[in-house]
């Protein structure tokens, strides 16, 4: 196996063009299981942790950019979590503090799983994605970059360079079940925010459909938005849990979201 | 000066902690090459075709063995499993060949250049199957295996435990209230961090093996058997243990490196992937128990009734021996003289189970509290009221009518009590939450031991033993406590050398508790011979008299008279120039027990030995919307005998109890048709430090008769009340009965809507 280092996003998209069968990597906290468990091999590796363009988060024109590369524990700082508080929660239940310092947006982006829990607090603040070839840059809202379990919309040539939101400055709120406390992935999760200037409800639910998914409804349907956002939900049985437990956590999970964020 | 009592810290703290351990998995030999075994993949079918001759092709593979090459058998109760596959596939996992190979490359690219022909035979994948009338056997000549002892047994019934005694009849026939129930519990895996792993060579007609193992002397005889030896002709080396908890004390790995590494001439490395651990890795048996009791109005027990079916997987193991401890633990705890129980041990076409920190106890004891309380609803008793008027008290009998002697639950509530008062915490009842005790009385393991201590030229001493370390501390402070204690040595001067069963005296292994209990009380009495020749020798030089000598600070002294001493190194040298090397060697084993004979069958183990009796409280809070459990408070109160290491037993305590709150929440390795569904931790979920409440603890000291000092087992027990206490505060808190462990969210959202 070659593992290519580019050091500039420029070159790494070279070697995108150049190899379109190689495997990019960041964290590596997806593609290194996947080795491990043989679900992988590919010949070339192109390692993404020398691009500093990747990294990092900055404002932009009210606006914020979050670089592919931007790793959970940065999410969970304070500056970036008063932006984007929902992430931050989101990101303080991702796995184990060394999973938190090496896992990334970009990477949970790339893996597209249906359980990634960056996905629906970047959801309901209607991120964009930002993608890059060779040949330039493309943007697509994030609900058109989610194409299906472990599918999404990036092309064999491109990287993903991050994600663009504004951030809503309304109460918001990310929500998680599992079997326990800490390292599993979620039964099912919601990040739901209470657009008041909009007069809005954004929920995004993840582990309950093919796709982390928005359902949205004026604040004034409150009472009936749980059972809403239940019922858009396709949740399977798996080996983590039945497809009937999911719905009706997402019931409750959405319910104590509102309250929570509508008080 | 005395050690005995002391929290001093483990002599392998520092090498543990700095990754400088040489664990069984960083072992390895100049020139040694890798194995790898191949695995079925199906849990039953004959095997039609076993065609290796490709596979020998591959470049680099030095090795290959199948059944043909394995020249013994071997059973550690009945003679029933192969060690390679014979013909037939009884279970996903099963090892069929095994390659050696220079690289871990080859020996895969070997595995799988082999022709294996199968014909599917239906799957036996659960009890009920394997019950059935006509079920299809698993093993159709059972009857011509070898068994010892040999225990009634019949096609898919690897052993039938039976017990009686007293009247139970009439017991039922009095009865005001008779309270029934069914529990069920879950396969549990022992996820050691280390898998199973050893080196082997064959040297000189000896085999050489360092493996990570908790019984070298057991993996010695197995893996003998299996290649048709001496047992001294294998030599058993165990390096630093990266956990076991039951999973590392049968031989596995052992036998099949030793024949690549015969056949290959050189040494052989066999690793288990994380994927075989959860196949191969002999889990804590799935069990079912049922049990009826009659009782007075007054709640007075009048007779018990029990029934429990273990899960054997494929191949007996050590199980058939286990299941003979079921009675004495799930007719337990309470006071009744009229008793009927039996226990089956069925074989399924599942891996096979074996035994897992706290044995069959940890789901016999999760039955009979649960039972506890179903009792004391049922009467309108309060659930403490009626466990402090029937637990067993001093001089009752346990089930196969041996006398208790030492028994502490009363002294165990009260602690508990003083911790966590029971008015106080079942007084206000807020909403979904709850409160749950569990009692148990658990066997100290009474297999014998050894130990050799030597006086060295400086006054240091080393201590020699089969007995082995596997993070317990037994070995790396509470052994070197007790020389230190009798020698008059600092802790730090005691030197333990790494089990060798070809230099070692035997040991009965790190298991049942019992290193401390039994190597422990051996190392006492080597280190009281090495003392008495050391009063000899002082008596001389000091020209004193020996009764009038004490033992300290490295040195020999006279009482009252601080200047005339002498130290331990003059002893040892003086004692080496005239009568040679000073050596003292101990050997224990336990006095045999008392119990109404006649009424067990089915069994060796007649009665406790060691003896050790616990308390939990668990406080919990369960989420009604989501079923999920958080535990609030919890607390332990546990009999050890005598506290050797006080921070020692509470390092063991916590770990305990957090396996425990696995087994009660989360733990639960899943088979369809005998097909495993996990076989990673992204699925099998354990307990993580998120999970953990503080644990508060207070030890409780009733000495034993037998055990040094006092001491009885201490580090297994405090797995085997937990899942009782969860599910009791469970229950209370939802009002309605758990009895199937484990109890996750879906299961208990399940009760609550129930
Ligand atoms: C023990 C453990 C616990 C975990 N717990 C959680 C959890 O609680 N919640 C959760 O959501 N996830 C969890 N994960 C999964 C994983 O950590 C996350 O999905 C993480 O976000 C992946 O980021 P990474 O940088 O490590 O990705 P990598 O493994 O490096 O890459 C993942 C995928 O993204 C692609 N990729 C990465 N960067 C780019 C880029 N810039 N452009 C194009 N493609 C790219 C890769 O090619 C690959 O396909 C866990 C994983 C482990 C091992």
């Amino acid at each position: 196996m070659d593992v290519l280092t580019p050091r500039t996003l420029d070159e790494a998209l070279r070697y995108r063009a150049e190899y379109p069968n190689a495997l990019p990597i960041q964290g590596g906290t997806d593609v290194m299981v996947d080795l491990n468990f043989d679900r992988a091999r590919p010949e070339t590796v192109i390692n993404l942790n020398a691009v500093r363009e990747l990294r990092s988060w900055r404002r932009d024109n009210g606006a914020v950019w979050l670089g592919a590369a931007l790793t959970y524990t940065e999410a969970m700082e304070s500056e970036l979590a008063a932006l984007v508080p929902a992430l931050a929660e989101a990101s303080r239940t991702v796995g184990s503090r060394p999973i938190r310092n090496r896992g990334t947006l970009g990477g949970n982006l790339g893996t597209a799983s249906p359980a990634g829990d960056a996905l629906p607090p970047l959801l309901i603040e209607e991120a964009e994605v930002a993608l890059a070839s060779v040949d330039g840059e493309r943007t697509l809202p994030l609900s058109e970059f989610l194409l299906g379990p472990k599918k999404n919309a990036l092309a064999t040539d491109e990287l993903i360079l991050g994600v663009r939101l504004t951030p809503s400055a309304q109460p918001q709120t990310f929500m998680k079940v599992g079997p326990r406390n800490a390292m599993v992935i979620a039964i099912c999760s919601v990040a739901l925010v209470a657009d008041r200037e909009r007069d809005e409800l954004r929920a995004a639910f993840g582990s309950a459909g093919p796709v982390a998914s928005l359902v949205t409804a004026p604040l004034g349907e409150r009472d009936a938005f749980a059972t809403a956002v239940a019922s858009a939900a396709s949740p399977i049985d798996d080996v983590r849990g039945t497809a009937a437990y999911r719905r009706h956590a997402l019931d409750v999970l959405v319910n104590r979201a509102i309250d929570r964020c509508l008080v | 000066m005395t050690a005995i009592g002391e929290s001093v810290p483990r002599q392998d703290a520092e090498a543990k902690l700095r990754g400088t351990a040489v664990y069984g998995i960083d072992y390895e030999e100049p020139h040694y090459l890798h194995g790898k075994i191949l695995r079925a993949t199906v849990p039953a079918a004959r095997i039609v075709r076993l065609d290796t001759s490709k596979a020998e092709q591959i470049p680099g593979v030095l090795a290959i063995v199948t059944a043909q090459d394995v020249p013994g058998r071997w059973g550690f109760a009945t003679v029933d499993q192969p060690l390679l596959a014979d013909g037939a596939i009884r279970y996903e996992g099963e090892p069929i060949a095994a390659v050696a190979a220079e690289t871990w490359n080859q020996a895969r690219a070997a595995l799988k250049a082999i022709e294996l022909g199968l014909e599917p035979l239906d799957v036996v994948g659960t009890m009920d199957e394997a019950l059935a009338p006509h079920a299809r056997l698993i093993h159709p000549d059972w009857e011509s295996y070898e068994m010892r002892p040999s225990f009634p047994r019949e096609g898919n019934v690897a052993t039938v435990v039976e017990l009686e005694r007293g009247d139970p009849d009439a017991g039922f026939a009095a009865a005001d209230v008779v309270v029934e129930g069914e529990y069920h519990a879950p396969r549990h895996h022992q996820a050691s961090i280390e898998p199973r792993v050893c080196t082997a060579r064959y040297e000189d007609g000896t085999y050489v093996i360092h493996t990570s193992t908790q019984v070298p002397f057991g993996v010695r005889d197995g893996a003998a058997g299996y290649l048709g030896v001496r047992p001294s002709d294998v030599r058993v080396i165990v390096p630093t243990v990266g956990g076991g908890f039951g999973g590392k004390l049968l031989p596995t790995l052992e036998p099949i490196a030793s024949l690549l590494a015969r056949k290959a001439n050189r040494p052989v490395k066999l690793v288990n992937t994380r994927k075989e651990e959860f196949l191969s890795g002999c889990p804590r048996e799935n069990a079912v128990i049922r049990i009826r009791t009659a009782l007075s109005k007054a709640g007075e027990i009048l007779a018990h009734e029990s029934e429990v079916l273990m899960d054997n997987g494929a191949y007996g193991g050590e199980q058939p021996f286990v299941a003979g401890l079921s009675p004495l633990i799930v007719c337990s705890n309470y006071r009744t003289d009229s008793i009927r129980h039996q226990t089956k041990l069925v074989y399924t076409n599942t891996p096979p189970t074996g035994p897992f920190r706290g044995v069959l106890a940890t789901y016999a004891v999760f039955a009979v509290e649960r039972h506890a309380d179903e009792i004391a609803k049922t009467l309108g008793m309060d659930r403490i009221e009626f466990r402090r008027q029937n637990l067993y008290r001093e001089g009752d009998k346990c089930a196969t009518g041996q006398v208790l002697e030492g028994v502490a639950f009363e002294e165990t509530l009260d602690r508990v009590e003083e911790l966590a008062p029971w008015k106080t915490m079942t007084g206000s009842k807020k909403p979904y939450r709850g409160v749950g005790v569990a009692c148990a009385i658990w066997n100290t393991n009474s297999a014998p031991g050894g130990s050799t201590i030597k006086l060295n030229e400086d006054g240091t001493a080393s201590l020699t033993t089969g007995a082995t370390e596997i993070g317990t501390g037994a070995i790396a402070q509470a052994l070197p406590q007790i020389v230190a204690a009798e020698l008059g040595v600092s802790v730090d001067d005691v030197f333990v050398s790494e089990p060798d069963t070809s230099v070692g005296l035997f040991d009965g292994g790190a298991q049942g508790g019992r290193t401390t209990y039994m190597a422990g009380t051996a190392t006492k009495k080597a280190a009281g011979e090495v003392r008495e020749q050391i009063l000899d020798v002082a008596a001389g030089l000091l020209e004193a008299d020996r009764g009038d000598l004490e033992l300290s600070d490295g040195a020999v002294l006279v009482t009252g008279a601080p200047d005339r001493k002498v130290s331990l190194s003059k002893v040892a040298r003086v004692a080496q120039a005239t009568d040679g090397p000073m050596v003292g060697s101990g050997s224990h084993a336990h006095p045999p027990i008392e119990f109404e004979s006649g009424c067990i069958s089915g069994s060796v183990i007649n009665g406790f030995t060691g003896a050790t009796y616990h308390t939990h409280l668990a406080e919990v809070e369960v989420d009604p919307d989501t079923g999920q459990v958080t535990i609030l408070r919890y607390v332990v109160a546990q009999d050890v005998g005598r506290a050797i290491n006080p921070q020692a037993i509470e390092g063991q305590i916590d770990g305990g109890v957090l396996q425990g709150i696995g087994y009660a929440l989360f733990e639960d390795l899943r088979l369809v048709d005998g097909v495993c569904v996990d076989w990673g931790f992204g699925t099998y979920r354990l307990p993580t430090a998120a999970d953990m409440p503080e644990i508060e603890i207070a030890l409780v000291e009733v000495p034993d008769p037998v055990g040094a000092y006092g001491v009885k087992g201490a580090a297994e027990a405090p797995i085997i009340p937990v899942a009782g206490a969860i599910a009791n505060a469970v229950a209370d808190a939802i009002g309605k009965p758990v009895n199937s462990i484990p109890l996750t969210p879906f299961a208990v959202l399940e009760a609550i809507h129930s």
